[in-house]
């Protein structure tokens, strides 16, 4: 036992200490002076040039946001006077918003710099004054169609139509309820399969915020608007309502148009307001996580990443924390062509670890790799592994990991704590021929819950630790 | 043997107990109340109790929220709190915050939260007696059915804030008479039914046990630790007065509710002042409250029972919205009056109006300032926010396309929705000036309101373009409804309330229908594009 502690003492001064500046640059874009620039979406333009909206409802194209010296960039006003727009891409000469009460164009029909056209897409949801009524909207999917979520009344209630669904519009302008059982979004956008997934917060029948697959005519687990079922006829109402206090995996069996949250992002330990949903199309310009999901949040101002898999038909897989320091809470997030991340956010009625009332950042990779699990897949009898490098054969043994399970209880209160605990057993630990993954065989594993593995005993083969050590992977399915 | 053993059992809970953070926590293992509060409490109220950014979060170092009975405490956590609320804070007494606090009851365990509560409760200056699981779990029992969060105005009649320290009027007195008076008797000729120490040494009207007919005295001294000017502020339902050192201060005089506060300055010394107060209750509701602010009070003293409402001067944040010289100003937000898909536009000379794409009209109409962001730009925003400006006509509050079949009908609007009813948007022309467009069934409208400023005019073209296969029938146009409309001397002008009037011309102009508080404009319109004007005039 002594001597465990003493080679504890005397290794861990030895290694190399990762930190986020070795591998990611952070940097605030300086904003407009005098102006409250509480960012709510981002959109990507011709000629690098980046268009924010803001909490208050402005407008603004901001010019140089890609140059190294980002003390020349230039912003203008194009417009003052919109509804708290939540979500914009740029499409054809125009900007396509999200807003409040409805789905918007904008265009600057004469060029000169200001916005002179709003043309309405959409607004046949329902706002009641409340100012809890968000809407997110997505960028444009492969149709077309803007995809938006819109939040409870209040974040309890469905007392404006169409509360807590998420709807799409097509570019006509028809609006398509496609899914049931939202709560409180905090954004919306696409997996590198074009399926669009969001992110919706700890409360009633959310035990944990998470991260949701929006599979048209599914439902995402709050009933509360499920009153509008009557309203549509494409999709039919649910087989069954849920039941309270009980638990996704059993209200599954009873409600199979109920899909569950693809990915937990516990609550506290993970963050506590998830919100921007993007990933990474840039094929290794923005490191080494191609293809996988960025988590925006808010609470804690960081960026989360997100592997997933689908696994009988169903999409689950693994939240890892991956950038920090932001210096608000983040709500959009957009990732350039050439691997420039934009974050922004706003701290107003929500606090926020970073403790700037609002910010814009851009984060780029520095070219170097962090030592990172990349993949955690679910295998019948555990899991497998794939490192960002070679792993050192020496530390790939049971005891460089643990493991611990746990879910939540499905009810109408707000949140839940962490319950019915377990702690899975891991048997063995092997290498790969390659070196680069591991597949561990796990005893113990439960249906539906959240397997938090932590892996600090694991060195790469040049003797880094991970940057990240937990991975909490949701096992809505074992595969067979 | 025994104490050896002994001995070897503690270095051995020792060394378990240092090895605990490298392996597994279970459950099991007593909470820690500070992790738990980083954890899921520190983002909102900062790690040091003092309010996230900067005390834009309310603080629960020194908290009385926080101090004092443990039940408010662990109400708020079971069921969480919103509204508004003030809280003293190291740079405002009274900081108001609106906010939310979401309920933790269903996310957090027994454990956890006497863990939390007993951590935040003595930290930071704090200092309270434990408490226990029990505790916790009386609270569930007692609002195990409540769903909703607290209002902290409802919470605060339940488990109200403690006055802490030493009671502000010592050796306080008072005197209980019966009698039916409609304006304050001469006390000093009365006896009185009953007499009581007041201990806590605030005004109150407890001591009456009785809710009608009666008059009470109040008598004792009021501690002053700096020489100065102080401010007494008086408020009773029905009648009061406060002497001090003999002389009156203040009154509020005869019948009548809570909210004729009185207020009165007198010049005091360091030292114990007599002071007197006299207050009588004829029937209906009774209260009263007495609040002391001058030198060395950081926020209103309470001298009553019951908390006096004073407006301490600090409103919140004025954030004005002007349009820019030459230009014109938009706000989409929650303007009260119109709907919640109302769009103000302001121009530059003082004349603005809010149009509803949920309704497709022009529903208010106001002059000079244009609106102020306060509300929705502070905190999370909550409510209708009214024009800034003056002289608010509200035109209209219902959807104001509609087919009348006849002319007594009830106002049955095109529903919305679809095809029938659908706002497209705006463009902005010269000086921004928006032209708002829409679609009423297969009809296209254009509404265009133009300021002319010097002769407090808005002139709004209507075209509205109306395909072969013609007009639905008996369209009606909904011109005004809930103000006193008048036919004015010139032709085609009415005359709507007392501070407007408006001028209907146009290519389907027949004589307007004037019915209860309705102004309506029949359409007979053509094929192709048709044109109304409506001139709209402040007297």
């Amino acid at each position: 036992m002594r001597s465990l502690l003493l080679s504890l003492v005397f290794i861990s001064p030895l290694l190399a200490a990762s930190t986020q500046e070795d591998f990611y640059l952070r940097e605030e874009i300086p904003l407009p002076k005098g102006e409250v620039m509480e960012i709510g979406s981002i959109a990507l333009m011709p000629d690098k040039k980046v268009a924010v909206t803001t909490r208050r409802g402005d407008l603004w194209i901001c010019e140089g946001a890609y140059e190294e010296d980002l003390s020349k960039v230039k912003w203008t006003a194009a417009h003052r006077g919109l509804h708290e727009p939540l979500g914009m891409f740029y499409q054809d000469g125009s900007l396509v918003l999200t807003q409040r009460p409805e789905v918007s164009k904008l265009t600057d029909t004469d060029k000169d710099g200001k916005i002179d056209s709003f043309e309405t897409v959409c607004a046949d949801w329902g706002i009641n004054g409340d100012y809890h009524e968000y809407a997110f909207g997505s960028p444009a999917d492969k149709d077309g169609n803007v995809w938006v979520v819109l939040c409870l009344t209040g974040s309890f209630n469905a007392k404006s139509p169409w509360r807590g669904w998420c709807v799409r519009v097509t570019p006509e302008g028809e609006m398509i309820p496609t899914c049931s059982g939202i709560r409180s979004p905090g954004g919306i956008g696409f997996n590198a399969a074009g399926e669009t997934f969001y992110t919706d917060n700890q409360g009633p029948w959310n035990g944990s915020s998470s991260l949701k697959w929006l599979k048209p005519g599914s439902f995402q687990g709050n009933p509360t608007g499920n009153v509008f079922y009557p309203e549509q006829q494409a999709i039919e109402a649910l087989e069954n309502q849920p039941n309270d206090k009980s638990r996704i995996v059993a209200e599954r069996e009873r409600i199979p148009k109920f899909i569950p949250p693809a990915v937990v992002l516990p609550h506290g330990k993970v963050g506590q307001s998830p919100t921007a949903v993007i990933h990474d199309h840039t094929a290794g310009k923005f490191g080494p996580f191609s293809n996988q999901v960025l988590v925006g949040e808010q609470t804690h101002s960081e960026v989360q990443r997100v592997f997933t898999e689908k696994v009988n038909g169903i999409y689950q897989g693994a939240v890892i924390k991956c950038l920090s320091g932001f210096r608000a809470g983040i709500i959009p997030m957009r990732l350039s062509d050439d691997g420039t991340l934009f974050v922004g956010g706003s701290n107003r009625g929500w606090a926020s670890r970073g403790g700037k009332p609002f910010t814009f950042e851009r984060v780029r990779w520095t070219g170097k790799t962090p030592f990172e699990i990349l993949e955690m897949c679910a295998k019948p009898d555990g899991f497998e592994l794939s490192f960002t490098e070679a792993v050192d054969p020496s530390s790939v043994k049971p005891e460089s990991f643990s493991m611990a399970a746990w879910t939540y209880i499905y009810q109408s209160k707000y949140g839940s704590p962490e319950v019915d605990q377990a702690s899975p057993v891991i048997k063995s630990a092997t290498l790969s021929g390659d070196g680069k993954s591991v597949r561990l065989v796990v005893e113990g594993l439960v249906k539906g819950h959240v397997h938090h593995l932590s892996s600090p005993g694991v060195r790469s083969a040049s003797g880094n630790k991970l940057w990240h050590q937990d991975a909490y992977y949701t096992l809505n399915e074992i595969p067979d | 043997m025994f104490i050896s053993n002994q001995r070897y059992l503690r270095q051995l809970v020792l060394l378990i107990t240092a090895l605990l953070p490298l392996a597994f926590v279970s459950s099991s293992v007593a909470e820690d109340g500070k992790t738990l509060y980083i954890t899921y409490c520190s983002a909102c109220h900062a790690p040091d109790g003092k309010g996230a950014n900067d005390g834009a979060f309310p603080p629960l170092a020194n908290s009385p929220w926080l101090n004092g009975k443990h039940d408010r405490s662990i109400q708020i956590v079971l069921h969480g709190l919103q509204g508004e609320i003030t809280v003293p804070t190291d740079k405002d007494p009274n900081k108001k915050y609106n906010l939310v606090m979401p309920p933790q009851g269903g996310a957090l365990t027994d454990p956890q939260i006497v863990a939390i509560l007993n951590y935040v409760r003595n930290s930071w200056g704090n200092k309270n007696k434990p408490i226990t699981l029990n505790d916790v779990a009386k609270n569930r029992r007692a609002t195990g059915a409540r769903t909703t969060m607290w209002q902290a105005d409802e919470l605060l009649k339940k488990h109200p804030i403690e006055s802490s320290g030493p009671p502000p009027i010592t050796g306080l007195i008072s005197k209980v008479y019966h009698g039916s008076w409609k304006t304050r008797p001469d006390f000093s000729k009365l006896e009185p039914k009953a007499t009581h120490e007041e201990h806590k040494g605030l005004i109150s009207i407890a001591n009456a046990n009785k809710p009608e007919n009666f008059g009470m005295v109040w008598e004792g001294e009021l501690p002053v630790s700096k020489d100065g000017t102080y401010s007494f502020t008086l408020d009773s339902d029905d009648g009061s007065a406060l002497y001090i050192d003999g002389k009156l201060v203040t009154e509020v005089k005869g019948l009548g509710g809570m909210g004729r506060a009185k207020s009165g300055k007198v010049k005091l010394s360091k030292g114990l002042h007599d002071i007197r107060v006299e207050y009588f209750e004829y029937t209906g509701q009774e209260g009263i409250t007495l609040a002391m602010q001058g030198p060395g009070i950081k926020s209103p003293l309470s001298l009553s029972a019951a908390k006096p409402k004073i407006k301490t001067g600090r409103k919140r944040a004025s954030i004005p919205i002007d349009p820019p010289k030459n230009g014109t100003a938009f706000y989409r937000g929650f303007i009260d009056g119109s709907t919640p898909r109302a769009i103000g536009v302001g121009y530059d000379g003082g004349m603005n109006l809010a149009f509803s794409a949920d309704h497709l009209g022009i529903e208010l109409l106001w002059q000079e300032r244009f609106y102020d962001g306060g509300r929705h730009w502070t905190g999370r925003g909550q409510g209708n926010e009214p024009p800034a400006g003056k002289n608010i006509t509200k035109l209209t509050s219902l959807p104001v396309w509609a087919t009348l079949e006849t002319s007594s009908a009830k106002w049955q609007p095109i529903n919305k929705g679809g095809t029938k009813r659908r706002f497209r948007g705006y463009q902005l022309g010269k000086n921004d000036r928006p032209t708002f467009n829409y679609e009423v069934g297969s009809l296209k409208v254009s509404d265009l309101p133009i300021p002319e400023f010097d002769s407090k005019v808005i002139t709004r073209t209507v075209t509205i373009d109306v395909p072969s296969s013609g007009a639905p029938e008996n369209l009606h146009l909904l011109i005004c409804n809930g103000l006193d409309v008048k036919a004015a001397d010139s032709p085609n002008t009415y005359l709507l309330g007392n501070a407007m009037q408006v001028e209907i011309t146009g290519d389907s102009t027949t004589p307007a229908l004037v019915r209860n508080k309705e102004l309506i404009l029949p359409l007979a319109l053509k094929p192709g594009k048709n044109q109304i004007t409506i001139r709209y005039q402040w007297k």
